[in-house]
């Protein structure tokens, strides 16, 4: 008799419904805040010159907008994302010449007593300070764009990255030692359940929520876009390629943590394994990547053995590529777990406990 | 009767320790094969090396012919078993539950399944799991071991959780069981339970086995205490089938194989005050291997 494997892996949903759903919203959340944080960025060099037309005390001198300039400015813009025509006209002019209608920021030669112009540009970069202040206080120095340059990158790529491997630890520590662990596998082997479909239905679970992570990650980019003016719109097969890095990197490791708690009894040993060697293998890529280092150089070899060698997502963007070398090594990383886990599960024993 | 389940030599080492020791058992299609033994003495690792989740290291073990091992999955086909150490998916209802488990043998017996719970063992199968006390966990996973369509059930410690009446129920649904044909291995610690329901029972000690008893030979034997107002005699005739168990100066206990009517012919002739007749439970055979005397010769013997 063939086990089902529509029990097993419904089971298994269930059991993951809030991990997943958590990690869905999240990814889903980050990748349209992605795009908000873009679109606040690509006027940045716009309120760079207010900043420091404010520091020279340039600013008070800008003229007061009419109503009637400003109903036409936002005119212009809706044309600007509603016609590509018209944005490649723009994005032909110079980035220093003024809208029409509109006052080129730091003109001293207009009138002395008006308060400063309320471009969205402005607005954008009002919001990115508040946003970083709430995350970072009231006293964050944010003059040298450092802090404000690694929050973005730990919220728009950090965390993004560790939910992919934070899922591929726990579904892989899950399968085996978590279920030995809590008794529950005694329930399910002891139907006429073979120990590889066991394991298969677990993979294909965790594979189903790699999919949905990778549905989030293209969503919230894609969704995110319809609310949040930028100057590109990629498509949805360039954003697959870095998405795709990013699943295939926590694929990888869930392959290895899935061989280590094929032989083990208990969560929390390979849980710590397969942290370990994640952030040893992150820190070693960090070595690796210092800049100026020669390539001869020993901070180089821990960058070979680390799986983040094969993660660039940015590049694949950038490149237009979707890394296939990069993509086949993570691959063969979780095939080779899967198998030697799937080997090492159906020749041990499973205790009554541990 | 044919034998369904057979042992041979099974041996099963962790390191130097024995969890299981040239274990040789034979249990028959059709009867209540009780299973006694202290924890440790290798009760839960016989059931799990049936039933393929341990290898055995030396030895080998088949369920209808199929080896426990290689043929495993197959062997779990015939089998249902209750393990003694119940863990349960707290998130599922109990209805849930019972279509999961009844879902991985084809969808069978899940109407069953849900007769047992809510009308013999009077479960609320809406509640999830989570919110089930240890008791009606334990029901549930007797509702579902006792509806699987198979040949053999495996209990370990069924009525460990369960309240008296309970209790009963479930021995109800062992005798009931058999009844219908299935082979049932009924491992537990209450005796009276044991006694009530098998029709074999093996003692283990240590990972061997020491003892197999046909509790039908079993339950013909009678005890019978005698008081003699002066001093009994040494020997007694043969053909009466009694047999000292214990003396204690003027009152004797025998265990009787023979005829009721020539042992009381013969007692009548005799110097006796007082005589009373009955059965032995389980607790003399039981404490032959495990009692108080033993284990105090066991700690001679190893110098403690």
């Amino acid at each position: 008799m063939q086990t089902p494997m529509y029990p097993l892996v419904k089971r298994l949903i269930v059991e993951t419904q809030f991990f997943l759903g958590f990690s869905l919203l999240a990814l889903f959340g980050l990748s349209w805040f992605s795009v908000l944080r873009t679109s606040w960025a690509e006027g940045r060099q716009e309120t760079a010159a207010v900043r420091e037309a404010a520091q020279k005390g340039e600013l008070k001198k800008m003229p007061v907008r009419k109503p009637s300039e400003k109903k036409e400015e936002d005119k212009s813009a809706e044309k600007k994302t509603d016609s590509s025509e018209s944005t490649k006209s723009e994005e032909a002019k110079p980035a220093d010449a003024p809208i029409a209608g509109e006052t080129k920021i730091g003109d001293t030669t207009k009138p002395a007593d008006t308060p400063p112009p309320q471009t969205d540009a402005q607005r954008n970069q009002r919001r990115t300070l508040g946003f970083y202040r709430f995350m970072g206080g009231p006293d964050m120095d944010m003059s040298s764009g450092a802090i404000e340059t690694m929050l973005l990158y730990f919220l728009t790529v950090g965390i993004p990255i560790m939910i992919p491997l934070f899922w591929g630890i726990s579904r892989g520590t899950a399968a085996v030692a978590a279920e030995i662990e809590r008794g529950t596998m005694d329930m399910v082997l002891s139907r006429p359940v073979s120990r590889t479909n066991y394991l298969l239905a677990h993979i294909i679970l965790t594979l189903f929520g790699y999919v949905l992570m990778l549905v989030a990650l293209l969503a919230g980019n894609l969704i995110g876009e319809q609310f949040h003016s930028v100057d590109m719109h990629p498509r949805l097969i360039a954003l697959s390629r870095p998405a795709l890095n990013v699943i295939a990197m926590g694929l990888a490791m869930f392959g290895i943590t899935l061989a280590l708690s094929a032989w083990d009894l208990v969560r929390w040993r390979p849980t710590m394994i397969a942290s370990i060697l994640t952030i040893a293998q992150l820190v070693g890529y960090a070595v690796a990547n210092q800049p100026d280092t020669p390539d001869d150089s020993w901070y180089k070899v821990p960058g070979k053995f680390s799986i983040f060698s094969t993660f660039y997502p940015i590049e694949s963007f950038v490149k237009g590529e979707y890394l296939p070398r990069h993509v086949a090594v993570l691959t063969c990383v979780f095939l080779a777990g899967a198998l030697v886990a799937i080997w090492r599960f159906n020749t041990r024993d499973l205790p009554a406990n541990s | 009767m044919e034998n369904i389940i057979t042992t041979h030599m099974l041996t099963k080492c962790y390191g130097d320790f024995f969890a299981l020791r040239d274990l040789s058992l034979e249990v028959r299609r059709g009867e209540v094969f009780g299973l006694l033994g202290p924890n440790g003495s290798g009760k839960t690792t016989t059931i799990r090396t049936i039933l393929g989740l341990i290898r055995a290291t030396s030895g080998y073990g088949s369920v209808a012919g199929l080896d426990c091992w290689h043929d495993s999955l197959q062997v779990r086909e015939r089998v249902s078993y209750l393990p003694g150490e119940l863990r349960m998916f707290g998130y599922l209802t109990g209805y849930r539950h019972l279509k999961f488990f009844c879902e991985l043998r084809g969808n069978r017996g899940y109407d069953r399944a849900v007769y047992i719970a809510e009308n013999i063992l009077a479960l609320d199968l809406k509640k999830k799991v989570r919110q089930y006390s240890t008791g009606m966990k334990q029901k549930l996973a007797l509702a579902q071991a006792f509806a699987d369509p198979v040949e053999i059930l495996i209990l370990d410690e069924p009525t460990s959780a369960l309240d008296p009446s309970a209790r009963g129920l479930v021995l109800d649904l062992v005798l009931a069981a058999k009844a219908q044909g299935q082979t049932v291995i009924f491992s537990g610690h209450v005796l009276s339970e044991v006694e009530r329901i098998s029709d074999r029972v093996a003692i283990m000690r240590r990972g061997q086995l020491m003892h197999v008893e046909d509790m039908h030979t079993r339950r013909c034997v009678r005890m019978v205490l005698a008081r003699f107002e002066d001093e009994p005699p040494q020997q007694f005739p043969e053909d009466l089938g009694l047999v000292v168990r214990r003396r204690d100066a003027r009152e004797l206990l025998f265990e009787h194989h023979g005829e009721l009517r020539s042992m009381l012919d013969w007692f009548s002739r005799q110097n006796v005050s007082e005589i009373a007749i009955g059965t032995e439970d389980l607790r003399g055979l039981y404490d032959q291997y495990h009692g108080p005397n033993v284990m105090e010769e066991e700690l001679a013997a190893t110098g403690v």
